[in-house]
Order: structure tokens, then sequence, then C-alpha cells
């Protein structure tokens, strides 16, 4: 029988192409072989490295950050965000007709009117933009709401930077949020904090 | 021994370069061999012609990749047994990857303006473009002969997943060699 001429072509493919699919097969079998090994080493750098963490770590966040989302059921939910951890995201409407993606944090000291920071990517932030109602979201007083608007013609992702108050009202944290597509819509993740006393502002 | 010190045997014509070749690569030879010839009998002539050829070509040949080097001679001569060879009518899994890798281009190399060594510089273009698990899973296909079966315990993949990988690197392939010029 004849052979096809990209068979024969085969043959003139690069060596290490062919070697390497002779070899490719073994390193799957070397760890089906010591998958035991590598799970007990795994658990002895993951047992080691809580144990760093737990005696050497600054502390946790020093401020809380709710990010919000919109579930299948139309059911808003808020959560608590750690750093490097995503969470489902949504996009919400607010009553100046802005949509965005919400999150909200303790302010600090005595203050008890809630506000809402308005970040939009697109265009610079003017005061007929302010925000009183976001769909969905009951407001809380005693909390300081940030509402990002990606940019409108981008996919994303989107990374989204901005001040938050510490915990403690002496610190200030300028975060760097990363908000993707996920599977059924948005997540989010704190990417970086960098933390900075607060600086009390010089009477003039 | 390492393929450095084998080929060593050769350059000195000790004939036991013969026989750690065998040790290190006789299954491998005898398998790709089988693949395609589907006997044992055809299979082990075609290896044993196989050592023969790497004894005749080495020296003056030093092969850079032992390996591939002689998996080459064996294919290659395995495919020549198979287009002489009556028994090929019979169904068997490399002629069934011989009926998917036609679907990319003709074979008539004067049709298509391109040389076998050519095409083949191409295709090793395109494989390296493609991720390692897909490129491999070709190459275990249309390269080596394996069968489906094979491949999914090979990669630990299902065989529904093998046949998708395929088609989707088949068709990659036909879109490449066509931005490149060949007729398909």
């Amino acid at each position: 029988m004849k052979t096809s001429g990209i068979i024969h072509a085969l043959n003139y493919i690069d060596d290490d192409l062919v070697s390497g699919a002779v070899t490719y097969n073994r390193r799957k079998r070397m760890w089906r072989k010591n998958i035991a090994a590598y799970a007990a080493a795994a658990a002895i750098v993951i047992a080691f490295a809580t144990i760093l963490f737990w005696n050497n770590c600054p502390g946790r966040l020093p401020f809380t950050l709710t990010a919000y989302a919109e579930g299948m059921d139309h059911n808003v939910s808020a959560a608590e965000m750690k750093e490097r951890i995503c969470l489902p995201v949504s996009m919400f409407q607010a009553d100046n007709g802005l949509r965005g993606f919400v999150f909200s944090y303790s302010m600090a000291g005595l203050e008890r009117m809630n506000s809402v920071a308005i970040i939009n990517a697109d265009e610079l932030f003017n005061g007929d933009e302010a925000i009183e109602t976001i769909n969905g979201i009951e407001m809380d007083d005693s909390r300081k709401y940030v509402f990002y608007v990606p940019p409108q013609n981008e996919d994303g992702p989107y990374r989204v930077s901005f001040p938050v108050d510490g915990k403690d009202g002496n610190t200030v944290a300028m975060l760097t949020l990363l908000i993707e597509h996920a599977e059924e819509g948005y997540s989010a993740q704190i990417e970086r904090v960098e933390s900075h006393p607060r600086r009390e502002t010089p009477q003039t | 021994m390492d393929d450095l010190q084998i080929i060593e045997l050769y350059f000195a014509r000790d004939e036991h370069a013969i026989q750690e070749t065998a040790h290190k690569y006789g299954k491998l030879c005898f398998r790709v061999a089988k693949n395609l010839l589907l006997n044992d009998e055809s299979s082990e002539e075609c290896v044993n012609d196989t050592y023969m050829a790497v004894w005749n070509k080495i020296p003056p040949v030093r092969p850079n990749n032992f390996t591939a080097f002689i998996c080459k001679i064996t294919r290659n001569l395995a495919l020549k047994k198979l287009e002489s060879s009556n028994a090929a009518k019979r169904s068997s899994g490399a002629i069934i990857s011989l009926s998917e890798i036609e679907t990319i281009l003709p074979d008539n190399g004067i049709e298509r303006g391109i040389t076998d060594a050519e095409l083949g510089k191409l295709i090793s273009t395109f494989l390296r473009r493609e991720k390692e698990l897909d490129r491999n899973i070709f190459l275990r296909k249309y390269w080596f002969f394996d069968s489906i079966s094979d491949i999914a315990e090979r990669y630990l993949m299902n065989e529904n997943n093998v046949k998708s990988v395929l088609f989707r690197t088949r068709k990659r392939l036909r879109e490449f060699l066509q931005e490149e010029g060949v007729e398909v």
C-alpha cells in the first residue's frame, strides 16, 4: 500500500521533537510512581510554611474590605476580602446611571456618614456623578464605599488602586485590586497592599 | 550506558555497540515497528535491520540525538515493509492514522511544490508552537502510530479527549500549512 507523503515528511521533523515524545511519558509515570513521596514532601512543606506564617506574619490585613456579588438568584452577598484570594464580584447599577463593581470598608474615626468614592476608569470624576444609592446594596452609614467603573472598551482584567483606612485609625493602606473574568461573571482579589502611617493634615 | 558511550563503541567498531543498543532501545524500536507492522516476526526483522543500518551508518555519521536517530531508522524501515506488504490491507491503527493524516495534505510532492524535508521542517515549526501535551499526542499517533487507547493510558486521559486533541491539532496544522503557502 502507498503511504502518504506527509507520513514520510514527518521523518524529517526535528530530532528533539521525536525524543521529546519518547521521554515525555516517563515524567508522567515518575510522578505516578512517586506520588506518595511527593505528597509527603508537600505536606511537610505546607506544615512548615504554615508554622512560619503564623509565627512571622505581621498580622492580618489592617483593614476589612468587603466585596459584593449578585448570585443567580439575584440575592446580593457581601464577603470579606483576603489578600490573593479570589472572590466573586458583580457589577451594580447606581442611581446616577453608572454601572460598576462595589467594595466597602469600615470608616476610621467618628465619621458616620456613608460616602461613595467613584473611580471611573474612562473619565475623570465630576461632582454631578455623586452616588446616593446602589441597586441591591443596603448601604451602611459606618462604611465607605468604592464604586469602580471599568473601562468600557476593554474586556479586562482590570486593576484598580485606592486607599483604605486601617482598622486602628492610624494607618492607610493603598490597595491594588485585580478583577478578572471568571466562569460565571467576575472575580476579584487583593493583589497588593502597601500600608502607611496616617499623616495628620497640617493646619494652615 | 549513555548514548555518547554507545556511539563511541560504534566508532571503535566494537560489536558490544549493538548489544548496548538492543538493551537500551530494543523495546522502543520493536514498539515502533509493531505499531506499523502488527506482527512480532516482521517487527523483530525490522528491529534487526535497524541495528544493521545503525552499524553501517556510524561511522561516519555521529548522531546528535541517538534516540531520534534510531527511531527514525526503524520507522522508515517499517514504513517500507508496510508499503510492500500485502498484509497491510488488513485494518490497523496505522492505516487509520494514515487516512486521518492524509486529509491534511495530498501525498504528491510535485503537486504541492514542496519536498518531504521542507514539509518536515514546516511541521516542526508548527509542532513547537503547540502545547507540549498536544504536540506529544500528535507525535505518538502519527509518528509512533500508537493507538488512541495507548495514548490515553500513557497520558492519563480518556479516549475522547485524545481524539479531540488530535482533531483540533490536525485542523490547526492544515491552517498553518495553508498560511505557509502549501497547497492543501
